[in-house]
């Protein structure tokens, strides 16, 4: 039964590769989810404004994805779109990805009472259409649209 | 397509199992049979090996490439390590593709006026591809009649759905009140937000 990403088939995958990394279970997975917004309600603004959260995949299904245990790690703010230029947005962000998996990060458990190594990855990201495309680099419009078919997608 | 002047995308029989039985069903889909299996998605170190001769500058540039490439450039997400690794690296939201899917579905159902994609184009367009002759449109004098389709909802029908969505209860915050969002005159769904977009399509 699928109830959680920690049921999913990648989850175990990836804590079979990498040993060092699924034995702690302290060591948290998070999720990137990005999407443009309006701010203050207006819906014709002609500047483009979009937000980047991260989602905790360590905790429980009911409380993972409640406004409580979000970061809001970034507020984009653009007169455009930035399209593809999102990398270097990102860029600071993903730095701090190569910290927390290469070093880790000194944290200190309350629960037990010591100070131990977090390490931290980037398990998925959640968008919509048009910001895959953005992301991934992948051409999501025109006549090869499909990210799966690729240079096959049929189109008329 | 020529007249709805919008890019199609074809053969969705070639996702469904293989020896699926409406992969074989010629006049229900495009006038062809399916046969090829479906494509798997490309792994992470595919689409490494793909992308990592890519070169790409950020910013606004002045001459484009002459090379069209279906991939644009390097993801960000490939600097870190084990990003190649991953099976599923990009979900998409579900709440966007509920809404989109359930408006066109509600529109072209209850066949509401500027919300059905089910037009006079749609019907030139099926002409073009020689399919479903029964829905060819017919030109009485000025007027043009279009013959309704087989998932449009006669009056009586579309009754029978807004009264049975009307004495829907829901719990307190599951959605918003369903019965405000069915005005019986018009027999139709205003009003309705991706949250309850996505309530109904469960």
């Amino acid at each position: 039964m699928y109830r959680h990403s920690a049921d999913s088939i990648q989850w175990m995958k990836f804590d079979d590769e990498f040993l060092e990394f699924g034995k702690e279970s302290r060591n948290i997975q998070l999720c990137l989810a990005t999407d443009g917004m309006n701010m203050f309600g207006n819906m014709s603004m002609n500047h483009s404004s979009g937000l980047v959260l991260l989602v905790i995949y360590n905790l429980p299904p009911g409380l993972c994805m409640k406004q409580k245990h979000m970061m809001l790690s970034m507020m984009i703010s653009n007169p455009k779109q930035l399209g593809t230029d999102i990398d270097v947005y990102l860029s600071p962000l993903i730095e701090d990805f190569k910290l927390m998996w290469d070093q880790g990060v000194e944290v200190f458990d309350e629960f037990v009472n010591e100070t131990f190594k977090m390490h931290a990855m980037l398990f998925c990201t959640i968008n919509d259409f048009p910001a895959y495309g953005n992301l991934s680099g992948c051409s999501v419009k025109g006549h090869k649209a499909c990210p799966i078919c690729e240079e096959d997608t049929t189109s008329q | 397509m020529k007249h709805g002047r919008k890019t199609v995308y074809l053969r969705h029989q070639s996702f469904l199992k293989s020896h699926h039985p409406y992969q074989r069903l010629k006049k229900a889909f495009n006038g062809h049979q399916e046969t090829s299996s479906s494509l798997t998605p490309l792994t992470g170190i595919e689409v490494y090996e793909k992308v990592i001769n890519i070169d790409h500058t950020f910013g606004k540039s002045k001459k484009k490439s002459s090379v069209t490439n279906i991939w644009k450039k390097i993801s960000i997400f490939f600097d870190l390590s084990y990003w190649s690794r991953l099976e599923v690296r990009h979900c998409i939201d579900v709440m966007h593709v509920d809404k989109n899917v359930c408006d066109s579905l509600i529109g072209t159902l209850l066949n509401i006026n500027g919300k059905t994609n089910d037009g006079l184009n749609a019907r030139l367009d099926l002409i073009e591809m020689n399919i479903r002759g029964e829905l060819t449109p017919i030109e009485m004098g000025k007027r043009t009649y279009l013959p309704p389709g087989c998932y449009t909802m006669s009056k009586d029908e579309k009754v029978i759905f807004c009264q049975c969505l009307k004495d829907v209860k829901v719990p307190q915050g599951h959605s918003s009140t369903v019965k405000n969002l069915v005005p019986m005159q018009d027999l139709k769904l205003i009003r309705l937000k991706s949250h309850d977009c996505h309530i109904l399509m469960q």
